[in-house]
């Protein structure tokens, strides 16, 4: 991508005592994309973005936000920012409405109609003037959503936003995620666990593990990877496995309950389909095995461990 | 400034919107009341005493006594003054106002303040903590606004707030004392210069209410020293309640050391220098404002820096 990022930052640190909990860490993020940001429990998503966002200082790099050092020019910088940090908390002794009246005030100037049109895109109309107390968790986690784009900012910052919502809310999240960054060409982060989501939602998904980057990389990358596996429902698979040994003692093959997997490329795939026939074993089915996210994620990070 | 008051009728309606506020403004009226009716009840179980006049002949023997003793000469001319007042009101025939009346109510019920102070402190104490409590500081901090200004708006708007409660402690004062306490009783006089002249009861009030005003100021801004600074509401209500109760008695206490001059609660009341001999010696008014001054200058340059410098991590 040629266009200038929004948002930069440049060897971003943070220690806490002795601990170091971000390390280094160096990531743009260029308009009209959504980069989904991902890692194990404390690998440091959240401590990031609460640099991002000024409610900590971090120990060196910096920050730029629209050009502007959020060190330096905070108000400027973050007069571009909307965010959700952890979960939304809200004045839960005023309604939806007057919490937005509160957001709004601090933003600077917000029409009403304004208001009116976020709580509607949002879907919340119908509660919005019920007290926040009375809320549900995804009503809460749209209700702060709102308050994230009431000023239309150019970068997005959301920390574990479709926590609570529902299937069809979730879709709504992200098309409308899709939208702004699409047409009004947001620049948007998520922090999420739920990677089939964040798959979905994605352009673009960066990595932390133990305060460190440790992958940055487009959505659809692991589509034009070139070797496979492939799942074979075949009539015989000790026969087959027979052959396909045979046939290249270093072919990668496994007997998985009643399929024989194979990591193969995509030409070798139609070459051994028709070596099984000539040899009168019957295909039922071929699938080629795209690997989840999930599987990558957990390859990448080492399975469960939390730091 | 535009920005500065849409500041602070966001604090104004986060302290309003709370159902906890009513309560707390209902409960001093209660005690308002409670006050002007036990005054009445009391005085009515008062035996009749004797004739005003023989009352302030006798008071204004005792004034001759202590303005002859007296060396201090800022003493001995209050005492004179008192003399002068006393024989005015046998001349003249102008009663001084009786112990059961209203007048003499209504400047004793300045010491209802305390409940106002007890509720600000409450409210001082979780203006900024309770951000901290709910978890809202996130959103409330991550605003083009700078987060001193924040601060600030929270601080006046205190401010505001406990010259709300005490307008209503003296409206409820007046309106419970109107219900329960007799009136017309006699005439506060006072010296202006070389004169005697007739003083309104209500300039009288609202001079002692407005002392009083200056000892909530000083405990409203370090209970939101502590709240800004401890980030709990439970420590700051705590710690401002435990002194606002004993940090009087203790100046008692200190009073044989040197320190005691710069200690803060010789300074809160300010009603002492409407007679003479302070609680301590050698201090004066002006040099009670200089030390609050002094006070107030730390208290909100530790909030301050408080408040914008350290990370918010919860
Ligand atoms: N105030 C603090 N003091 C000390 N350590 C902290 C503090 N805040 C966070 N940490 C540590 O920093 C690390 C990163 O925490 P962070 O909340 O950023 O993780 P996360 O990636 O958001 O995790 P999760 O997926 O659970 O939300 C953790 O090891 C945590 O224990
Ligand atoms: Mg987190």
């Amino acid at each position: 991508m040629n266009e200038q990022p929004v948002v930069q930052l440049k060897n971003l640190t943070k220690k806490i005592g002795s601990k170091t909990i971000i390390d280094d860490l160096s990531l743009d993020l260029y308009p009209g994309q959504v980069t989904g940001f991902l890692g194990p429990n404390g690998a440091g998503k959240t401590t990031t973005i609460r640099m991002m966002v000024g409610l900590m200082k971090a120990t060196s790099g910096e920050v730029i936000i629209d050009g502007y050092h959020l060190n330096k020019n905070y108000t400027k910088s973050i007069s571009q920012v909307g965010a959700i940090v952890e979960n939304p908390e809200m004045y839960k002794f005023m309604s939806g409405y007057q919490n937005l009246v509160h957001f709004a005030r601090l933003q600077g100037n917000i029409s009403k109609e304004r208001i009116k049109e976020v709580v509607k895109q949002v879907g919340l109309e119908s509660r919005i003037h019920d007290k926040v107390q009375a809320y549900s968790l995804g009503m809460r986690q749209r209700l702060g959503l709102a308050q994230a784009i009431l000023h239309k900012p150019k970068f997005l910052i959301l920390d574990e936003p479709t926590n609570g919502l529902d299937p069809a809310g979730i879709r709504e999240f992200r098309m409308y995620l899709r939208k702004i960054a699409a047409e009004d060409g947001v620049s948007v982060l998520v922090s999420s666990h739920l990677l089939s989501e964040i798959e979905l939602m994605c352009d673009r998904i960066a990595i932390i593990q133990q305060g460190k980057l440790i992958s940055i990389r487009s959505v659809q990358g692991s589509d034009q990877d070139k070797r496979k596996v492939f799942l074979f429902k075949v009539s015989d698979k000790e026969k087959a496995w027979q052959i396909v040994k045979d046939n290249d003692e270093d072919i990668e093959v496994e007997i998985m309950d009643d399929r024989l997997m194979i990591n193969l490329e995509k030409e070798q795939a139609a070459q051994i389909n028709r070596t099984f026939i000539e040899n009168g074993i019957d295909v039922y089915e071929i699938i080629p095995h795209k690997k989840t996210l999930e599987e990558e994620f957990l390859e990448m990070t080492g399975g469960e461990q939390i730091v | 400034m535009f920005e500065m008051s849409r500041l602070i009728r966001n604090e104004w309606m986060k302290i309003f919107k709370r159902n906890s506020t009513y309560i707390l403004i209902a409960i001093l009226m209660g005690a308002v009341f409670l006050f002007a009716f036990v005054s009445s009840w009391s005085n009515n179980q008062q035996s009749q005493s004797m004739p005003w006049e023989e009352q302030v002949s006798q008071q204004m023997n005792v004034y001759e006594q202590q303005a002859a003793q007296s060396e201090n000469m800022e003493e001995k001319i209050y005492y004179q003054d008192q003399v002068a007042i006393a024989q005015h009101r046998l001349e003249e025939d102008i009663p001084p106002p009786k112990h059961t009346g209203f007048t003499q109510y209504l400047l004793d019920s300045k010491s209802n303040i305390t409940f106002a102070v007890l509720f600000t402190v409450i409210i001082a104490s979780g203006i900024v903590a309770s951000e901290f409590t709910w978890g809202t500081i996130k959103l409330l901090t991550i605003r083009p606004v700078k987060r001193g200004k924040i601060l600030w708006a929270k601080y006046f708007t205190t401010l505001l707030f406990s010259l709300t409660l005490a307008l209503i402690t003296y409206l409820a004062a007046i309106i419970g004392g109107m219900m329960f306490l007799e009136r017309g009783d006699g005439v506060l006089l006072t010296m202006v210069g070389d004169n005697i002249v007739e003083q309104s009861v209500w300039i009288e009030s609202l001079r002692l209410y407005g002392l009083a005003f200056v000892n909530m100021i000083i405990m409203t801004s370090f209970a939101f020293m502590i709240g800004t600074l401890s980030r709990s509401n439970a420590l700051a209500i705590g710690l401002s309640i435990f002194l606002m109760f004993t940090g009087q008695q203790l100046v008692f206490l200190f009073q044989e050391y040197a320190f005691v001059k710069f200690y803060l609660f010789t300074h809160t009341d300010f009603s002492q220098y409407l007679q003479p001999n302070p609680m301590i010696e050698g201090i004066s008014p002006l040099f009670s404002v200089t030390v609050l001054m002094l006070y107030l200058i730390v208290f909100l340059l530790v909030s301050h820096f408080s408040f914008t410098k350290r990370d918010i991590a919860t």
